[in-house]
């Protein structure tokens, strides 16, 4: 809930585009906005305030979705952003009260939502300096070959990004093959970000803030907007 | 032969080994000879041959390690050079520092940061480090045990195994220190009262500075309003952004061994005459120890100062493993190394890492500098 990826997704499901006509970036939207305080939003839905934490506070990588064993306690479902990654175990009882559904944005507030789920692997590219590119560039076909790109999934419980490498593991779950479903038909990546590494450590910077609520939402996206345009020498 | 990485090491090795020897040989021999220039004697010049054979190894060294990384990284300072461009290096002049001074607000983050650190951890590192001392003084049953004990965390040091420790020992929840906290407050419930308004306190002050750092004051607000924490609070030391820096101040403080042996050296070089005379006269402990020890202990205060000014602006450690993967609090927590450090091997900047580090080496000339001119006004010297 503080990843800058989870916050593109939100942004792309709302209609946001990343660079306005002119290439300046376009934090300053109402779409970047939105996404920021639906971040925060249900962030303090499943955790509270971070001011109200007693002795920690979550770092705010998964979900709190599961009934506590122990307790019987329902702790509420929630949103699941991708895959299994920090989902509860296939075989718990509360997938049957989670539906998995794509990301919709806000039709009613902003008329360009679209569905979306994320599906990408990592990102990986060969550098201009790299002195074996030919070579690099054969490791990166075998790594996403269609059994290879099935088999680094599974280990790490993503959804492959190939369509043709959704098979094993991801069929076999009655969940993970919902979700493969609506990757093929919405997934999205990211793709043609300026200076990435840097707006992700800006992003990381300013997101983090959000939910330690150090800043509001307005002066989250004020901050990007900000550090990504002195970043890109705009 | 040198695909096998072993006998590639060893080739490298011996490589070294020959360089330094060849190295050495002609520093020594450029050393007789500008000797010889001097019209030197025969025994003089061989002396001077034998001087620099043997430092010649060090002072290679110094010149391929420090002297010519130091001139690239000046050069550097004033290009824009970056390891994933394929642009060359274009020469920038002074923009890489006017964008350092003027419009990275990340950088004056840092900064503040870093001065926080400084400004609470120094003070509070040399107080503990003297009041060890002083009681390390006593004559006592167990005194080296004590004294080994309070040096330990020097041996020890800020390296990643020590740090991951303290990690586990600061967790809000699970760790020993807050475990601590909870059972001292179980078995003196009074103390309670105490503890939460050093919670509320401390975290005012550091929503204060956090304020600063982001040009925004909705956390510190936040804190105004909320007034005394609950009563169940602890310190959130690595779990929230107002005691990021705190934990780094405890470590800091725990590893106060080298200032404490350094007071401990300076109290025993007082003369006990001065105690006899001023207890004869009816001073008591407290007052011997402010009229004597202390303005007499006053270089080495000086000194503990200046090295551990010199240390905390260069901080890095501590926050780099208590915090480098715990990305809400990193940025709340940062120095100026910690950027250096981001800037130049995560962003792979050089160009702009380098005018950092010079900007940094600046800062410290500068404070250090200030510290020398201001000791003619508090250090005596009376006793050496």
């Amino acid at each position: 809930m503080a990843d800058w990826q989870w916050w593109l997704l939100v942004f792309d499901s709302l209609g946001g585009k990343l660079y306005k006509e002119d290439g300046t970036p376009n934090f300053d939207s109402p779409e970047a906005l939105a996404a920021t305080q639906f971040l925060l939003d249900m962030r303090q839905a499943t955790y509270g305030p971070a001011a109200n934490a007693v002795a920690s506070l979550p770092a705010g990588q998964g979900s709190v979705i599961d009934v506590n064993d122990e307790t019987g306690k329902d702790n509420g479902a929630v949103c699941l952003a991708h895959s299994g990654w920090a989902a509860p175990a296939f075989d718990r009882a509360i997938w049957e009260k989670i539906s998995i559904d794509a990301f919709n944005g806000d039709p009613t507030n902003f008329p360009n939502s679209k569905p979306v789920v994320l599906a990408f692997n990592d990102w990986l590219a060969v550098p201009e300096y790299s002195q074996n590119k030919e070579l690099a560039a054969e490791w990166l076909k075998m790594a996403f070959s269609k059994d290879a790109n099935n088999k680094w999934n599974e280990t790490m419980g993503l959804i492959p990004a190939r369509n043709d490498s959704q098979f094993g593991y991801v069929t076999e779950s009655a969940q993970l093959k919902r979700e493969a479903e609506l990757a093929s038909q919405y997934g999205v990546g990211f793709a043609g970000i300026e200076e990435s590494s840097k707006l992700s450590v800006i992003m990381q910077d300013a997101l983090g803030k959000l939910i330690t609520e150090e800043l509001t939402p307005a002066e989250v996206v004020a901050k990007i907007q900000t550090d990504y345009t002195a970043a890109l020498g705009k | 032969m040198l695909q096998n990485p072993y006998i590639s090491v060893i080739f490298n090795a011996i490589i070294a080994i020959l360089f330094i020897i060849v190295t050495s040989l002609a520093l020594a021999t450029l050393a007789r000879w500008i000797a010889k220039l001097f019209k030197a004697t025969r025994i003089q010049q061989q002396n001077t041959f034998a001087g620099y054979l043997f430092a010649s190894p060090w002072i290679v060294g110094f010149l391929i390690f420090v002297v010519v990384p130091l001139g690239f990284s000046l050069y550097w300072s004033f290009t824009d050079f970056r390891i994933a461009s394929k642009d060359p290096i274009q020469w920038v002049g002074f923009a890489n520092y006017v964008r350092l001074l003027t419009a990275d607000s990340s950088f004056k983050a840092s900064i503040i940061n870093t001065l926080y650190l400084t400004f609470l951890g120094l003070p509070l590192e040399m107080a503990v480090a003297l009041l060890l001392a002083v009681l390390l003084n006593q004559k006592m049953k167990g005194e080296r045990v004590f004294r080994m004990a309070f040096y330990l965390p020097v041996i020890l040091g800020f390296n990643t195994a020590v740090l991951l420790c303290w990690r586990l020992m600061l967790n809000g929840g699970t760790g020993i220190i807050n475990q601590l906290i909870r059972a001292v407050i179980k078995i003196i419930p009074p103390l309670g009262w105490v503890e939460r308004a050093l919670i509320f306190v401390q975290e005012l002050f550091s929503a204060f500075f956090l304020g600063i750092s982001n040009h925004s004051f909705t956390l510190f607000n936040r804190v105004l309003a909320a007034g005394l924490p609950a009563t169940n609070r602890v310190p959130l030391w690595v779990e929230s952004p107002l005691w990021s820096k705190m934990s780094v101040v405890l470590l800091i403080i725990w590893g106060c061994g080298t200032m404490m042996i350094i007071f401990l050296a300076g109290l025993n070089n007082i003369p006990k005459d001065y105690h006899e005379a001023a207890q004869v006269d009816g001073a008591g402990p407290w007052r011997r120890f402010w009229k004597i020890s202390f303005p007499l202990l006053s270089p080495y205060i000086f000194y503990n100062l200046v090295v551990g000014l010199i240390a905390m602006l260069q901080i890095f450690e501590p926050i780099f493993v208590l915090y480098r993967d715990n990305q809400p609090l990193i940025s709340s927590a940062i120095s100026m190394v910690y950027y250096l450090w981001q800037s130049t091997f995560r962003q792979f900047e050089i160009g702009y890492g380098s005018a950092i580090s010079w900007l940094i080496l600046i800062i410290i000339l500068v404070v250090t500098l200030i510290q020398f001119w201001m000791q003619k006004r508090w250090v005596n010297y009376d006793l050496y």
